[in-house]
């Protein structure tokens, strides 16, 4: 269970995620599969955002590190209660060591971002495929849906608020779980 | 919320909410739509320049935040400008109707025309910022252990992406150097590529550096030796491989 050492290098091979270890780690998020499924992809977006938050450069890579920990505390029978504050606390632990790890790092390269107009990075490629992924999810929602989340973003929200009866504040929490599900479409979570 | 993701909460008031958007999801998605609505106004320049700065700094370091960005941006371009409500526009549906025998062949001619420009110039202004604002200068941290007084040298590599102007390389300072005034000289092979002087010792987070700023246009890929000295006096060499430009 504990990482193992590789007797020719000498060097120390991380611990992996094994089935086992993620079948415990999903029975301990809940008895029914789908939803202890669901609840382990929150868990990930979670950890995701909170070490991208963080200013952490590989939020994706940090956050399967630190579920990888969590199943490995499980199946080592370490009794835990609340799974997502226990999370939590090795997500802090990980980032503290990535601090470290940057401090002693031999190469690091930054970017300053002063505003240019004109300058252009990102490659046609990527504007392509996300002005592609963007407009096909856009052609996917209900037409409802596709008018209120453009007349909310062309500046109209008074309008529409009025034209639907609701509050500015009800508006704005319909046209942000259009947004969302928009998002989540163009990123392939659908299901989420 | 907005506090949180621009890092201006006092670290313990921080921990506090990290502790409960954890624990409750449905306050963790309003985490999420306020970062939205944060990206949104980025994406259209409406944020004061403060906070635009601290989006820069704490919420677009990685790619899972720059694609972040790139959605804000291309939802704002693929929508359309201007959305009528669905009674008017069935009324101005039976107008065009009324209308169509003699300018029908017309608005389809040049629909067809404003349909092929409008996808190029949402193409275009999609492209043109779809990233954060591009980086014109970019930074190298050239660390003290390519210098001559390190026991084991190694070699910085250097990758330059298409568009910066200017190259800005952190030379790292032993402790006890930071005070005095620095010139700097950058050659590759034996040839004076860029020198600088004076220099001032900035602080990082990790300790002291000398900032040498060299335009990217005299940049060639290649292997390059900066020497750093003050006074007169030299106070070591530092070496970086330049990789072709990204």
């Amino acid at each position: 269970m504990s990482d193992s050492t590789d007797k020719t290098t000498g060097a120390t091979r991380r611990w992996e995620l094994t089935r086992e270890a993620l079948d415990g780690l999903l029975q301990t998020l809940g008895t029914d599969r789908n939803a202890a499924g669901r609840r382990y992809e929150l868990l990930r977006r979670k950890l995701i955002d909170l070490f991208a938050w963080q200013r952490s450069e590989t939020p994706e890579e940090l956050a399967d590190e630190t579920i990888n920990r969590l199943a490995r505390r499980l199946i080592q029978g370490e009794p835990i209660e609340k799974i997502e504050s226990y999370a939590l606390g090795i997500a802090r632990m990980l980032l503290k060591e990535t601090a470290r790890r940057r401090e002693q790092r031999t190469v690091a390269l930054r970017e300053i971002q002063i505003l240019q107009p004109g300058a252009a990075e990102a490659t046609d490629a990527e504007a392509t495929e996300m002005l592609d992924a963007v407009e096909r999810c856009l052609e996917a929602l209900p037409e409802s849906s596709r008018t209120l989340i453009a007349r909310y973003y062309s500046g109209e929200r008074a309008a529409l608020a009025r034209d639907l009866g609701l509050s500015l504040n009800a508006v704005r929490t319909r046209a942000l779980r259009i947004r969302r599900k928009l998002y989540q479409c163009v990123t392939g979570r659908n299901s989420q | 919320m907005i506090a949180y993701l621009l890092h201006k909460l006092p670290e313990a008031e921080r921990e506090a909410f990290e502790d409960r958007w954890m624990e409750d999801s449905e306050l963790y998605g309003e985490l999420q739509d306020a970062e939205a609505e944060l990206l949104d106004a980025y994406a259209n320049g409406a944020l004061p320049a403060g906070d635009c700065e601290l989006v820069t700094k704490y919420l677009l370091s990685s790619p899972v935040q720059e694609r972040k960005l790139l959605f804000a941006r291309t939802l704002r371009a693929a929508l359309p400008a201007h959305v009528r409500p669905a009674s008017e526009r069935q009324t101005r549906a039976w107008r065009s109707i009324a209308a169509a025998g003699i300018i029908l062949l017309a608005i389809a001619t040049s629909w067809l025309a404003w349909q092929n420009t409008a996808l190029h110039r949402r193409l275009a202004g999609v492209s043109n910022f779809a990233r954060p604002p591009a980086p014109a200068v970019y930074v190298a941290e050239i660390p003290s252990g390519t210098t001559n007084r390190s026991t084991t040298q190694s070699l910085a590599e250097v990758r330059v992406p298409a568009g910066a102007q200017m190259l800005r390389l952190d030379l790292q300072l032993d402790p006890g150097d930071e005070t005095r005034v620095f010139s700097a000289t950058v050659g590759q092979e034996g040839r004076l590529v860029w020198d600088e002087e004076p220099i001032h010792a900035e602080r990082r987070p990790f300790g002291f550096v000398v900032p040498v700023w060299v335009p990217a246009a005299v940049l060639t890929p290649g292997q390059y030796q900066i020497k750093l000295s003050a006074g007169g006096t030299l106070i070591d060499y530092y070496r970086f491989r330049l990789r072709a430009v990204r």
